[in-house]
């Protein structure tokens, strides 16, 4: 069985990064949680845009995704900071947290702290015990069961659907073989093609839950008086050779492979570690939010197919991004770590390149940096369904 | 060179890399082994060819599942698009 290096959890899982985390649980405290982390070596921070003024069900998905970026194992410990004031307050994301892992977590709030400043010294002084006791820390091997991977495709052209989802199909289901976890996320790019997924599932239940979430994803833009499903494929798509709606959603859906579907979580929920197999999370097609909801349910490594060539990272899960167009390669290799149009070309076939894929995600874990990770691109954005109250 | 993308067993169909004449040769792989179809149509770049016959009314597959329901009578070599095939029925 193939084994990777990892860090061992408190909690029981495996993480392939050793982060502090200096985690802003609102929009308010961001630009202090990024001064902290720019203080402390191995620690990292995000723009977080929400965190107050959300309704209650917007507020939920808010400290999921907090909750869960604390709880990947690609992060040693966390420092939290808030305003005082947010909707997202220091207590409840802390027991959020707790919920979730008994790793490390402290908490500082600019307004008990009396300003900035000294809640900057605060968090640094946090933070740099966390770096320290992190970076004794070594690592082990695993098996790759203890593996869970993220897909995603973002910035697509006619080749994500033919030659990079194709390939991270099969690598999907290699991993799901050889007994490792992948999640098919990107809800609304299920449209047309939901029904092939459900009929994939292991249970009518489950099946059930796939339709579901469609249909609770098209609701949220019905109650705005917008539709998602009319005028698909476009004009555009069926210029471009696209000729029903199932083909375009097969295009996307692809990338989750061919294996049974084990189930269906909600946004940024947390996978346990005893789910194996191929699962759905419900996230928007929107790439850095459905990539920030797949680090919240755990997991250490994404795959991104992109045509056009997306420049996205995430702060806490390396992200190996791939490109079937031969174009992008050549323009954009700074940013695009694996070549995909070589299926297109016909010099390699998909087997020959999943396996290729393989031990890149491999190499990925045990410490090589992807190209997202060496430019340090970090965005983030979060998934909502209203406005700002 | 190949020039045909086929990407399930069960499917009907070749995605073109490049766009071909009618008489052009379209060679694919299927599993390792390289097969060829001329082509009888002009076809765009990322569109359709039939690598298998699909009688009208048959199943259009790709990506080994079902993407439309064929509304003329398709031969190999022919494009496949929106003027020979339908929307399948959704349940």
């Amino acid at each position: 069985m193939t084994e990777f290096y990892g860090y061992r959890r408190p909690d029981g899982r495996v993480g392939i990064r050793n982060y502090v985390l200096i985690l802003p649980t609102s929009v308010c405290a961001s630009d202090v949680a990024n001064i902290i982390a720019n203080q402390v070596d191995g620690a990292v921070s995000l723009h977080n845009q929400v965190g107050c003024s959300q309704v209650v069900s917007d507020q939920e998905m808010t400290l999921d995704f907090e909750a869960g970026f604390a709880a990947n194992p690609n992060v040693y410990a966390t420092v939290l900071v808030s305003l005082g004031c947010e909707g997202c307050q220091l207590d409840l994301v802390e027991e959020r947290i707790k919920q979730r892992t008994n790793k490390p977590v402290v908490g500082v709030s600019i307004q008990e702290a009396r300003g900035t400043l000294k809640a900057v010294e605060i968090g640094v002084r946090y933070a740099k015990q966390f770096a320290a006791e992190a970076s004794m820390l070594q690592k082990e091997k695993f098996p790759i069961t203890e593996l869970l991977l993220a897909t995603e495709c973002g910035g697509s052209d006619p080749t994500s659907g033919i030659a990079a989802n194709n390939v991270i199909g099969a690598l999907s289901d290699r991993l799901v073989d050889e007994g490792a976890t992948t999640i098919l996320s990107e809800t609304p790019e299920f449209i047309g093609g939901e029904h092939l997924l459900a009929a994939r599932a292991v249970t009518p239940e489950v099946g059930q839950r796939v339709l579901d979430i469609v249909h609770r994803y098209e609701e949220t833009f019905w109650r705005a008086g917008e539709d998602i499903r009319s005028g698909n494929p476009t004009p555009g798509n069926k210029a471009g050779g696209i000729t029903t709606l199932e083909e375009k959603s097969l295009g996307c859906i692809h990338k989750g492979g061919t294996r049974p579907v084990q189930q269906v979580y909600d946004y940024a929920k947390q996978i346990p570690t005893s789910q194996k197999g191929l699962v759905i999370m419900d996230t928007p097609g929107n790439d850095p939010s459905s990539m920030v909801g797949m680090a919240a349910g755990g997991a250490q490594v994404c795959v991104f197919s992109t045509g056009r060539g997306s420049a996205l990272g995430n702060p806490i899960m390396p992200v190996i991004k791939i490109t079937g167009n031969a174009d992008t390669w050549d323009k954009m290799e700074d940013n695009i770590d694996f070549d995909a149009s070589r299926y297109i070309t016909g010099t390699h076939t998909i087997e020959q390149l999943r396996d290729e894929l393989y031990n890149m995600v491999i190499e990925t874990c045990n410490g090589k940096q992807t190209k997202s990770e060496a430019l340090g691109i970090n965005e983030i954005a979060v998934m909502r369904t209203c406005n700002y109250a | 060179m190949v020039n045909g993308i086929f990407i399930d067993p069960k499917d009907v169909v070749v995605t073109l890399s490049g766009p071909v004449k009618p008489g052009d040769t379209v060679v694919y792989n299927d599993g390792g082994v390289q097969k060829e179809v001329v082509a009888k149509d002009e076809i765009g770049i990322f569109h359709k060819m039939a690598v298998k016959p699909v009688e009208k009314g048959g199943r259009v597959i790709k990506y080994g599942e079902l993407i439309g329901i064929a509304s003329a009578d398709i031969t190999p070599g022919e494009h496949v698009h929106t003027h020979n095939v339908e929307e399948p029925e959704r349940k």
